[in-house]
C-alpha cells in the first residue's frame, strides 16, 4: 500500500490556517483594551488573522500541477553538515555567554571551517586566529559592541 | 532649480575627506560582497549594515548607498565570469556575459558593464532630483487615509509580481505582518503575541530577520549546493575597445531609459526590466542570432536597466517611504534605525541629510566606475575564495552582526531562527520579497489605518470617499493590469533561460 504524503504546499497552507487563528485569539484577548472594533491593538491582529486563514484555505484546496518537479531536502553528509553548522551557531550563543567573545569564537571557527572546508586541523586553527583576531578588531574594538566579558582573558 | 542648489551644497558636503572616505570604503566593501558567489545586494546591505550603526546618520547612509551600488557592481562580475547571477535581475546578464567571457573577452563585458551601470546609475539619479521632490511636495497632501491605500496597492502589486502563486505571496506577506506585530501595540501600549515571554515584549529586530533570511540562508544554500571556488573564465583585455563601445552606447540609453521610468512604477523590479532590455536588445539588433553567443549589446543593456530600476527605486523610498525592492526595504530599516522617517517630511525636515545622500550616490557611481575598471582583475580573484572559508565567515558575521544592533542575544537566536526558516521558504518556493516588505512597512500601515479610521469614526469608507485616495485606487486597478501581463512574461523568460521557477 503507498503511504500518501500531505504535499508542502498543504503544509504551509495548515500552518497559515493555525497562525490565522493564533492571531484571531490574540486579538479577541486584546479586544477590551480597544476604543472601537476598528481603532484598537486588536484591529490589525484580527484582520491578519482572518486574511490568514482565507489564504490558507484557497492554498489548501488549490490545485497543485503534476509537473512541478518535488523539492528534495539534502541527505547523508550534506545534511550533516548542514545541520551541525546550524547546531553550532546555537551552541555558540551558549559559550559566548560562558567564556566570552575570544575563545568561543576562535573555536566555533576552527570547528566550522574544519567540517565545512574539511581543511587540515593547523591551517582551520592558522585561519580562525586570523579570523577571530579580525572580527574583534571590527566589532570590539571599532563598534564597541559590549559582547559577554569581552576583554581578553590574557 | 531649487533642487539643484541643494544638490549642490550636499555635494560641498559629500566632498569633505572623512565623507568622501565613506562613500569610497562603502562602495569597496560593497563590491567585494557583490562579487563573492550567491551574495547580492540584500546580503550585502543586511550583512553590512550593523557596521554601519556608529556613524552619523548621513554618513551611515551615505555607507548604505555605497554598499547598495558597489554590490550591484559586484554582482555583474559573478554573473559574467562564472556564470552565477547574484540575484534573478542578474540572468539576462549571464545570458550573453558569460559566452563573452568563455571567448576571452570577460573583460570587454565587465567594463560595458561597468560604464552601463555609470550611465544608467548617473540618469536615474538625475530623475530622482528631478522627481522626488515634486512627489514628495503633492505627497505633503497625503493622509493617513491616502498612505494606507497607497502602501496596501504597492504591496498587492508586488505579491502579484513574485514569480509564485498568489496565494503563497499573501500568506508570507501576512506573516511578515504578524511577525511585524510582535511586541507593544501602538494604541494600549499593552504587550501583543508575547505569550508570557519577556524577550517578546521588545518585538522582533527587523535587521535580525533579515540578516538571517539572506544571509544565513544563503550559506544553507551554498552548503546544500556544495559550492566550491569555481575557476573563472581569465580576463585578458580588461577596458572595452572603441567599436564595443560604439555598439553599446544605445542599447545602454535604451536599458537606462526603460529601467528608469519604468522602475517608478510600484511593482516593477530590476529582473523585470532588465529581461524586458534584452528582449528589447534582442527585437531591435541586425544580427538576433548573435544573442546568446556572447554579444555585448545583451550585456549592456539589461545591466543598465537593472542600475536604472535600482535608481529609480529611491524616488518611491525616499518621497513616500515605500520600498520597491528587499534591498530598498532593508535601506528603509536603516533609516528607520537612525531615527529618521523616510517620506516627504522628510525633505521638509531634513533637507540637507537627504540632498548630500542624493550627491554622495553622484559621487559613488563614479568612485565605482573609476576603481571597478582598473580593479576587475583583483575583483575577479576575490571569486575564488573558498566557500569553506567564506561559509562559516558569512555565518559567524551574522551572528555577531545581529547582536550588535540591540546587543541581544535573543535577537542572534531569531537570525538562526529565520536563517533555517528562510533555507525552507527557498527549497518550498514560498517568495521571501512579500514577506521582507511587509514586515517593514507592517507598523506604518497599522499606524496609518488606524488613524484614518478614527478620523472617520470608524467608516471604512474614508479610503473610497477622498479623491486622492479614489485616484490611487483607481490608478491601482491599471497598474495591476499591467503587472499581471509583466509577471506571467516574466515567469516564462525564466523559466526559458533557467528552466525553472525563480523569485524576482
Amino acid at each position: 500500500m503507498q503511504i500518501k504524503f500531505i504535499s508542502p504546499d498543504r503544509i504551509g497552507a495548515i500552518i497559515s490556517i493555525i497562525l490565522g487563528c493564533l492571531s484571531i485569539v490574540e486579538s479577541i484577548r486584546l479586544y477590551p483594551y480597544g476604543n472601537k472594533i476598528l481603532t484598537g491593538d486588536h484591529t490589525f491582529p484580527g484582520l491578519i488573522g482572518v486574511l490568514l486563514v482565507i489564504a490558507g484555505g484557497i492554498l489548501l484546496f488549490e490545485r497543485t500541477s503534476k509537473e512541478k518537479t518535488k523539492p528534495v531536502l539534502p541527505r547523508g553528509r550534506t545534511a550533516f553538515i548542514m545541520i551541525v553548522s546550524i547546531g553550532s551557531l546555537f551552541i555558540y550563543c551558549l559559550l559566548i555567554e560562558y567564556i566570552g567573545y575570544f575563545f568561543s569564537t576562535m573555536i566555533t571557527f576552527i570547528y566550522m571551517i574544519k567540517i565545512i572546508g574539511n581543511y587540515r586541523w593547523i591551517f582551520s586553527i592558522l585561519i580562525s586566529v586570523v579570523l577571530t583576531t579580525a572580527l574583534y578588531l571590527l566589532f570590539i574594538v571599532l563598534l564597541k559592541t559590549p559582547f559577554p566579558s569581552n576583554n581578553l582573558p590574557f | 532649480m531649487e533642487s539643484i542648489m541643494y544638490l549642490l551644497h550636499g555635494l560641498t558636503e559629500v566632498l569633505t575627506p572623512f565623507n568622501l572616505l565613506i562613500v569610497v570604503l562603502g562602495s569597496l566593501l560593497g563590491t567585494l560582497v557583490g562579487v563573492l558567489p550567491g551574495l547580492g545586494p540584500t546580503s550585502a546591505i543586511a550583512i553590512l549594515l550593523p557596521m554601519t550603526t556608529i556613524l552619523d546618520p548621513a554618513q551611515g547612509i551615505m555607507m548604505m548607498a555605497g554598499i547598495y551600488y558597489g554590490s550591484m557592481y559586484g554582482g555583474s562580475t559573478t554573473a559574467i565570469l562564472m556564470n552565477i547571477p547574484g540575484e534573478a535581475s542578474s540572468v539576462p546578464t549571464t545570458l550573453d556575459g558569460y559566452p563573452m567571457a568563455k571567448l576571452g573577452r570577460g573583460g570587454a563585458a565587465l567594463g560595458v558593464a561597468a560604464i552601463g551601470s555609470f550611465i544608467a546609475g548617473i540618469i536615474g539619479l538625475i530623475g530622482l532630483v528631478l522627481f522626488a521632490p515634486i512627489l514628495a511636495d503633492q505627497a505633503l497632501k497625503f493622509g493617513p487615509p491616502e498612505y494606507f491605500t497607497l502602501m496596501l496597492i504597492a504591496l498587492l502589486i508586488l505579491f502579484n509580481l513574485t514569480g509564485y502563486s498568489f496565494a503563497k505571496s499573501m500568506i508570507m506577506g501576512l506573516f511578515g505582518f504578524l511577525i511585524s506585530l510582535v511586541g507593544i501595540g501602538i494604541s494600549s501600549g499593552m504587550p501583543r503575541f508575547n505569550f508570557g515571554v519577556g524577550a517578546l515584549t521588545g518585538g522582533f529586530e527587523m535587521i535580525s530577520v533579515i540578516i538571517g533570511l539572506f544571509a544565513i540562508t544563503e550559506v544553507l544554500k551554498g552548503l546544500e549546493e556544495k559550492r566550491v571556488s569555481i575557476k573563472h573564465e581569465k580576463i585578458k583585455n580588461a577596458y572595452p575597445n572603441k567599436a564595443d563601445m560604439k555598439m553599446s552606447l544605445f542599447p545602454i540609453l535604451r536599458g537606462s531609459l526603460l529601467g528608469f521610468i519604468l522602475g517608478i512604477l510600484p511593482g516593477v523590479s530590476a529582473t523585470i526590466t532588465s529581461f524586458l532590455s534584452y528582449d528589447l536588445e534582442k527585437k531591435v539588433s541586425k544580427n538576433p542570432e548573435k544573442f546568446g553567443k556572447g554579444a555585448i549589446e545583451g550585456v549592456a543593456g539589461p545591466e543598465s536597466a537593472n542600475n536604472a530600476t535600482s535608481s529609480g527605486g529611491f524616488i518611491p523610498l525616499l518621497a513616500l517611504g515605500i520600498p520597491a525592492s528587499p534591498p530598498l526595504a532593508i535601506l528603509l530599516a536603516a533609516l528607520m534605525i537612525y531615527g529618521l522617517t523616510p517620506g516627504p517630511v522628510l525633505f521638509e525636515q531634513n533637507s540637507q541629510l537627504v540632498w548630500t545622500v542624493i550627491a554622495s550616490m553622484f559621487v559613488g557611481n563614479i568612485i565605482l566606475l573609476i576603481l571597478n575598471l582598473p580593479l576587475i582583475g583583483l575583483w575577479a580573484k576575490l571569486t575564488e575564495v573558498p566557500f569553506g572559508i567564506l561559509g562559516p565567515l558569512i555565518l559567524m558575521v551574522s551572528v555577531l552582526g545581529a547582536y550588535s544592533v540591540r546587543n541581544s542575544m535573543f535577537d542572534v537566536i531569531v537570525a538562526i531562527i529565520f536563517g533555517i526558516l528562510g533555507y525552507l521558504f527557498h527549497k518550498y518556493q514560498w517568495p521571501i520579497i512579500p514577506f521582507v516588505l511587509c514586515l517593514v512597512l507592517g507598523p506604518k500601515m497599522e499606524s496609518s489605518f488606524i488613524q484614518s479610521l478614527e478620523i472617520s469614526s470608524g467608516n471604512l469608507l474614508i479610503f473610497f470617499q477622498r479623491p486622492i485616495s479614489l485616484t490611487l485606487l483607481l490608478l491601482a486597478g491599471v497598474l495591476m493590469i499591467i503587472s499581471i501581463f509583466l509577471m506571467k512574461r516574466t515567469k516564462k523568460r525564466i523559466m526559458q533561460e533557467t528552466g525553472g521557477q525563480m523569485e524576482f
